[in-house]
């Protein structure tokens, strides 16, 4: 459990940061997916530990998320939501911090396509199966949400 | 020789192209340092893209759960896996003892159908002073009683 928790907690937290844009949701996500993988019953025998987290991971983001959502269309009430500090809480290093915003800035089709490529282990085959859209449409999905954010950091000077 | 643009390289990278489209710009690759060079430095881009790596001391560690084993550390997915297909087991060889021992019980008792006879059941007549009341069946009453009947009524 431990070894499963150094090898996977970051990558599931960037995970769930990219799908959630909340540190708090981040952290919640990462921790909840261990406890989930326990109890789970696995299905595909034949899948990587790292597909099956990223899996879990992925659906517990995307119902945060979703309550997150209903907590912003309740702004009236005067919610915070903590989308806007959550980059500089959970991560350290500058050129992530650049790195995140960036993604952070692509729409949510293209985002949710990218974090399951980079953070969730998915193949192509797996995303459009998640994500409920074609192939081709996936692909073309990655190409340009990555080709998107290295412009955008050329043009920052990261890279 | 006819170099490739970065958009295909970028597809190439990410293995979005078709078979053949990737083994034409792999053979360039290897034929082309300048494109080479072009290309690594796009695999090192994609490789800080995918590496954005939250710090692991800001992130709770997952809920200590009660431990079985002694070393202290929890239970794993496979020792689970191992406990859940153990008790499975035990209760298929439970199941499987109970048929045996009922079809053995079953097949020691008599098989001869034990037959009893009814018991038939006499009833005496009414006696005298209710017979007036008595019906003959369920549709019809006796009119001594039909008149007591109407008598009430009044």
């Amino acid at each position: 459990m431990r070894l499963l928790v150094e090898a996977h907690q970051a990558r599931l937290a960037a995970l769930a940061l990219f799908i959630t844009g909340s540190a708090d949701a981040a952290s919640d996500v990462a921790e909840e997916t261990f406890l989930r993988a326990l109890n789970a019953t696995i299905k595909n025998e034949s899948g990587t530990v790292r597909g099956f987290l990223g899996t879990i991971a992925y659906r517990l983001a995307l119902k945060e998320a979703k309550r997150d959502r209903r907590n912003v269309e309740l702004d009236g009430l005067n919610l915070v939501r903590d989308s806007e500090n959550a980059l500089e809480r959970i991560l350290r290093d500058e050129r992530d911090c650049a790195v995140a915003e960036v993604i952070a800035a692509l729409d949510e089709a293209h985002r949710s396509v990218l974090a399951l490529r980079f953070y969730g282990g998915f193949s192509y085959e797996e995303i459009a199966v998640e994500v409920g859209a074609p192939l081709g449409t996936v692909k073309s999905r990655i190409f340009y949400a990555v080709k998107y954010c290295r412009e955008t950091l050329k043009q920052r000077g990261v890279f | 020789m006819t170099h490739f643009t970065e958009d295909e390289f970028l597809g190439y990278a990410l293995r979005t192209l078709s078979e053949e489209e990737l083994c034409s710009i792999a053979s360039h690759l290897e034929a082309c340092s300048q494109c080479r060079l072009l290309f690594e430095k796009m695999e090192d881009e994609i490789e800080v893209l995918a590496g954005v790596k939250p710090d692991v001391s800001s992130l709770p560690p997952p809920l200590p759960r009660p431990s079985r084993r002694l070393d202290g550390h929890g239970p794993s997915l496979s020792s689970l896996r191992q406990a859940f297909s153990h008790s499975a087991l035990r209760i298929a060889a439970l199941i499987a003892l109970g048929i045996l021992v009922g079809f053995g019980v079953s097949k020691k008792m008599s098989r001869e159908p034990e037959f009893f006879s009814p018991a038939y059941v006499t009833l005496s007549p009414p006696s005298d002073s209710l017979v007036p009341y008595t019906v003959s069946d369920g549709t019809s009453v006796s009119p001594v009683y039909y008149e007591q009947l109407r008598e009430d009524r009044k």
